[in-house]
């Protein structure tokens, strides 16, 4: 069932502990089984012939994949390739927990993680864009968790695209990029054919750029997609990346906001697998915000819990959102500024009284006046 | 359409570290995996069954430990998987390899088209395939990157050759060798995984194929691998400077050092 | 794979009582992964795909008060109680060979002061060790203690085991590090060690505790000195050409200042895991050090440093290996950088006197290399005193046994020969890893009759004997 090269890291990963003080869902938890070692052990155990049920293929959910353990590893393994092949046996042998297929079950019929009718979401992106043109220089991929939970976000980046003139379209219905049914049911054939799918709808608007706001939809476009054979023609750019080069061209011209006592939460695939901590700060820097950086920042940042973990494991998700929210309030910070949608709704649904999570874009929207 | 697709199991090429003191190759932690031409060769035939309906078989020569590799084949679509393990097998040359497959082959039935990988990455020979087709008295066609039905009992089949592509009808029973397609690894589906769960690794052995032990291993081997090397390039020298004038002297200086040592 | 029976589920309610529902497991999958630890036996049993040793229960308190109610329902019931941090232990101090309970301390990990005047931090002993350390330097100071699993042991694995960080020599072990602590006894009391360690009154009580191994009670907190950063570290490397000279140009170091890092090799160490990782191809004994506190202090040391290296003929390396070695320190414990599976090793840390030091070193050698011919034997000492050092020696065999049994006892022959021989030339069964199940035999054999001291606190703190069963020699 475990491709030779699962096997391979997670034989490496059974017997080393060294990255368990980084994974955001053991220190939560405090369980043994949710640290990176373990889910490696129970997969070499599974390869060895032991025992592999519900509550194995749970152990396995109940992982960010952030990449904490991954970015940590001098000797460069992964976790999350076994994790992902562990996810789609589960899926294989029905072993996976009623609150994970739930999720996939959403994501297969609706095409997001919430159970939001699709209608919905097509009216969702009507209302954002009413005069939607077929082509553009640049398409908006705004991605379910923005457009569920917090659409306020895509509407000011489509304010701040009004306000430096930018040429750009969205898709009629935004088929799923695949990142969350990747991470539900592993890299299968199923997923690669639902992203053919839409790189064929994102071609068709012959847009030079992708710029997209979902970090964790950014990284698939652009890691797993050409691997997975899905050409996509338009150069993909994350929507903070794309903005802050606006500011740059002087496209954008920022007024000075007054907050005080601020953090910025970097988006772990924005910082870890994107490689991309500065753009983020560049905006909020010409918004004149000084920031107190947490003592997890950058690249070593801590992951949230997650929209996707939340869903199926609300209980986990909330105990890693209130550590996040710990190492901000332990810095000094009242705002916990985000840079994605998920982040976003996570740390504001976990927000400890009196502290306050504030969207990059819709700061930059009102300092510009967009 | 009964399919048989031969599919050798070879090193991961990326795992392969080279031992420049001792010359040798570092097998230890190298994941064994699909031939990639193999693999699309098994696309092609997965691909052809679908639209025509059929049987695909994966035939493979090799240890057990090519077992859990074969299970992968299944995932991607085989519906019949057969491990052909012998140690009388053990240290055959391409010829000798021909030979066992050609009689498992026989020993599996009848059959309209086999497919084979045009080389293997390891051993990077191409002759595998042309041997097996004249052992078993089918028409080859080489190098292929499309196969498609024609009619009854023909195919069309595109070829890769020196200068473009060529179409080619081949009148079935038939074998073809598959150049690397863009998918190197196969990406296997749930519902081909779930499908795979129930498809049972056949192991044949020369018990069942009777082949004589002179004409099978190291014995029944026309060639003999006399040695094996690597060869490195010089590597580049590079010296840094920030100052352009000075750079350029020092290049112009190399340039004439290196004429002067030509002559 | 789950117990079924009567008892087994009123005994689970009234765990679950406790710590609620979401806090116990019986699931196979928590049940497995207590039963493998950093213990070579317990990995390579688990490497065969052999079923390892499963706790009933697994347990996971989140304040004292819930260790003290578990321990009475455990001491009620008669139920052997294991107590598990990070897992990262050697020696199989944390599997739970006895069945029962597996108590998992890592939900207690909360900071609970950091005293800025007083220089101290507290925690629970639950907490990665990491993270406390992470607390401090937060704030500006450290804990000076890095041992190489500092990103994976708990507070109280560190405390439970009497861990040595790199720095130790400057700085202490664990056991000079903690100023006091707080401990649930076996019957479920909670009692709290002195506020300070130095004082008259009566024998140490955080030292009865430190070292215990969860076999005397539960440590829940535990408060710890911190330190400023130090203004200026500096490294520095030497090649001598034996051990023996090496050795006596440490204790000359010793008796005149502390380096925070001294790090000796024999020569089969510097010319296989040190050319390995650091890259360095030299023959002889490996040495890097390094000094560290304010500048000008600094300075002195180091021309101290240079002069009795010297005096014993050294080839100074400069501060690049150094350097690269601290870098480096934790690369080592990385898949692929140490020993790992199909090997099989040990490290047999011990310490002796200074007159004791060589002559235990070469006993060590001898036993290993000469009775058990496939087997390599490598050292270095890494932990000084003024009156001695921890000699921390690794044996090596590339193809052990198929058969797990026979790999087993030929893993005990090769231990018992080793740590025989540090025994009888004056050293000690173990100095910084702990005893656990791998060298609870020998225990009696290293005190004799002192020993009955430890069965007497035994007896009297945990007459029914629930507290982590067959370790400690206890």
């Amino acid at each position: 069932m475990y491709s030779e090269m699962a096997k391979k890291h997670a034989d490496a990963c059974r017997f080393c502990w060294m990255c368990r003080y980084l994974c955001p869902v053991g220190l939560a938890t405090g369980k043994e089984v949710n640290t990176p070692r373990a889910r490696g052990l129970l997969v070499s155990l599974d390869i060895r012939g032991q025992e592999f049920d519900e509550s194995c293929a749970e152990a396995m959910y109940e992982c960010c994949l952030c990449g904490a353990c991954t970015h940590d590893c001098v000797t460069g393994y992964e976790p999350p390739i076994f994790i992902r092949e562990a996810r789609t046996k589960a899926v294989v042998n029905e072993l996976v927990p009623a609150g994970v297929q739930t999720v996939i079950d959403s994501v297969l019929n609706n095409g997001n993680i919430f159970s939001r009718a699709s209608s919905d979401i097509k009216e969702q992106l009507d209302r954002l864009v009413p005069d939607r043109k077929e082509t553009a220089e640049v398409l908006f991929y705004i991605g379910g968790t923005a457009l569920v939970k917090a659409p306020h976000i895509a509407e000011a980046v489509i304010r701040l695209f009004k306000c430096a003139g930018i040429d750009y379209t969205i898709l009629a219905d935004e088929p799923q990029s695949g990142t969350e049914l990747g991470d539900l049911i592993g890299y299968v054939q199923e997923v690669v054919d639902s992203a053919k799918q839409l790189a064929e709808q994102i071609n068709a608007t012959k847009a030079d750029k992708i710029v997209v706001l979902d970090p964790s939809c950014a990284r698939v476009f652009k890691q797993e997609y050409p691997r997975w054979g899905c050409d996509l023609k338009g150069e993909v750019l994350t929507a903070t990346a794309f903005i802050a080069q606006l500011i740059r061209e002087k496209r954008l011209l920022p007024d000075k906001l007054s907050i005080a006592n601020a953090t910025f939460h970097d988006p772990c695939k924005l910082a870890r697998d994107l490689d991309e901590v500065l753009p983020a700060r560049e905006i909020i820097a010409a918004m004149g915000i000084e920031i107190k950086e947490m003592f997890l920042n950058k690249k070593m940042s801590k992951c949230c819990g997650t929209e996707l973990l939340s869903q199926y494991s609300p209980v986990t998700g909330r105990l890693i959102a209130q550590r996040r929210w710990d190492d901000a309030v332990r810095c000094g910070a009242e705002v916990m500024i985000t840079a994605c949608p998920g982040c976003y709704d996570v740390l504001k649904s976990n927000a400890p009284e009196g502290k306050t999570v504030e969207d990059l874009f819709v700061l930059l929207a009102e300092a510009c006046k967009a | 359409m009964r399919l048989i697709v031969c599919i050798k199991i070879v090193p991961e090429f990326q795992d392969m570290r080279f031992d420049r003191e001792t010359n040798t190759l570092i097998r230890e932690n190298v994941r064994q995996v699909i031939n990639p031409a193999d693999n699309t060769a098994l696309e092609i035939a997965v691909n052809l069954k679908n639209k025509w309906g059929g049987k695909v078989c994966v035939v493979s020569m090799g240890t057990e430990k090519a077992g859990s590799v074969l299970h992968y084949a299944a995932a991607c679509g085989a519906d019949e998987l057969y491990l052909i393990s012998d140690k009388k097998f053990a240290g055959s040359d391409t010829y000798a390899t021909a030979t066992v497959l050609a009689a498992a082959i026989k020993h599996l039935g009848d059959y309209d088209l086999i497919l084979c990988g045009r080389r293997a990455m390891d051993g990077e020979t191409g002759q595998v395939g042309p041997e097996l087709s004249v052992m078993l008295d089918v028409p080859c066609l080489t190098n292929i990157v499309d196969i498609q039905k024609h009619r009854d009992d023909t195919m069309l089949c595109t070829r890769l050759v020196e200068d473009g592509f060529e179409e080619t009808e081949l009148t079935l029973p038939a074998l073809i060798t598959v150049c690397e397609g863009k998918n190197l690894t196969c990406v296997p589906s749930i519902s081909g995984l779930r499908r795979a769960k129930n498809i049972p690794l056949n192991r044949l052995s020369n018990a069942e194929l009777k082949l004589d032990p002179a004409s099978v291993g190291l014995k029944g081997s026309l060639t003999r691998v006399k040695r094996v090397y690597s060869y490195f390039g010089a590597g580049r020298k590079c010296i840094k400077t920030t100052d352009p004038v000075k750079g350029s002297m020092t290049i112009a200086q190399e340039i004439l050092r290196c004429r002067q040592h030509e002559t | 794979m789950k117990t079924k029976g009567l008892m087994t589920d009123i005994i689970l309610s009234e765990l679950e009582d406790v710590v609620g529902y979401e806090n116990v497991s019986t699931k196979t999958s928590e049940r497995l992964v207590y039963g493998v630890d950093y213990f070579w036996i317990s990995r390579m049993w688990a490497d065969r795909g052999l079923t390892p040793p499963r706790a009933d229960y697994i347990v996971r308190p989140g304040s004292t008060e819930e260790v003290a109610a578990i321990l009475k329902i455990a001491n009620y019931y008669r139920i052997p109680v294991q107590v598990w941090g990070g897992g990262s232990g050697s020696q199989g101090g944390a599997i739970p060979v006895a069945g029962g309970i597996l108590m998992d301390m890592k939900r207690m990990n909360r900071l609970i002061e950091l005293d800025e005047e007083s220089m101290t931090i507290t925690c629970e002993t639950g907490m990665i060790h990491q993270q406390l350390e992470w607390h401090a330097n937060e704030k500006g100071y450290s804990l000076m203690h890095y041992p190489s699993c500092l990103t994976c042991c708990t507070v109280g694995g560190a405390l439970a085991h009497r861990g040595a960080g790199i720095l130790s020599t400057k700085y202490g072990k664990i056991d000079d590090m903690c100023v006091s602590m707080e401990v649930v006894l076996p019957n479920g009391d909670i009692i709290n060690t002195l506020p300070v360690p130095r004082h008259a009154a009566g024998p140490d009580l955080t030292q009865i505790f430190i070292g215990s191994e969860g076999t005397l009670g539960v440590m829940t907190k535990a408060t710890f000195k911190i330190f400023e950063m130090p203004e200026v570290r500096k490294f520095r490397a030497f090649l001598f050409k034996d051990m023996s000279t090496g050795l006596a140009a440490c204790r000359d170091i010793m008796q005149k200042l502390k380096p925070s890092i001294m790090r000796l090799y024999d020569e089969a160490e510097t010319v296989s895991i040190i050319k390995k990782v650091i890259g360095i191809d030299k023959k002889g004994a490996f040495m890097n050090l390094a000094y560290e506190g304010p500048a000008e202090v600094v300075k002195i040391e180091e021309r101290i440093i240079l002069d009795i290296c010297a005096k014993y003929e050294a080839e100074d390396l400069g501060s690049e290996w150094g350097e690269k070695w601290y870098k480096n320190r934790i690369t080592f414990f990385y898949p692929d950088h140490i020993m790992d599976l199909p090997q099989m090793f040990g490290t047999m840390d011990t310490a002796a006197t200074y007159a004791n030091l060589e002559k235990v070193y070469w006993a060590m050698k001898h036993a290993v290399e000469d009775n058990f011919p496939d087997v390599r034997f490598i050292a270095h000492c890494s932990h000084w005193y003024e009156w001695g050092a921890m000699i921390y020696d690794r044996f090596i065999m590339d193809n052990p046994p198929d058969d797990p049994e026979e790999a087993i006892r030929l893993h005990n022959r090769i231990w018992n020969a080793g740590v025989r021989a540090a025994l009888a030339n004056g050293g000690v069964i173990n100095h910084h890893h702990g005893v656990g199940l791998k060298l609870s035999r020998l225990m009696k054999e290293q005190y004799g009759p002192a020993m009955q001291v430890f069965e007497a606190l035994k007896k009297g703190l945990d007459p029914h004997g629930i507290m982590n069963p067959y370790k400690l020699g206890l």
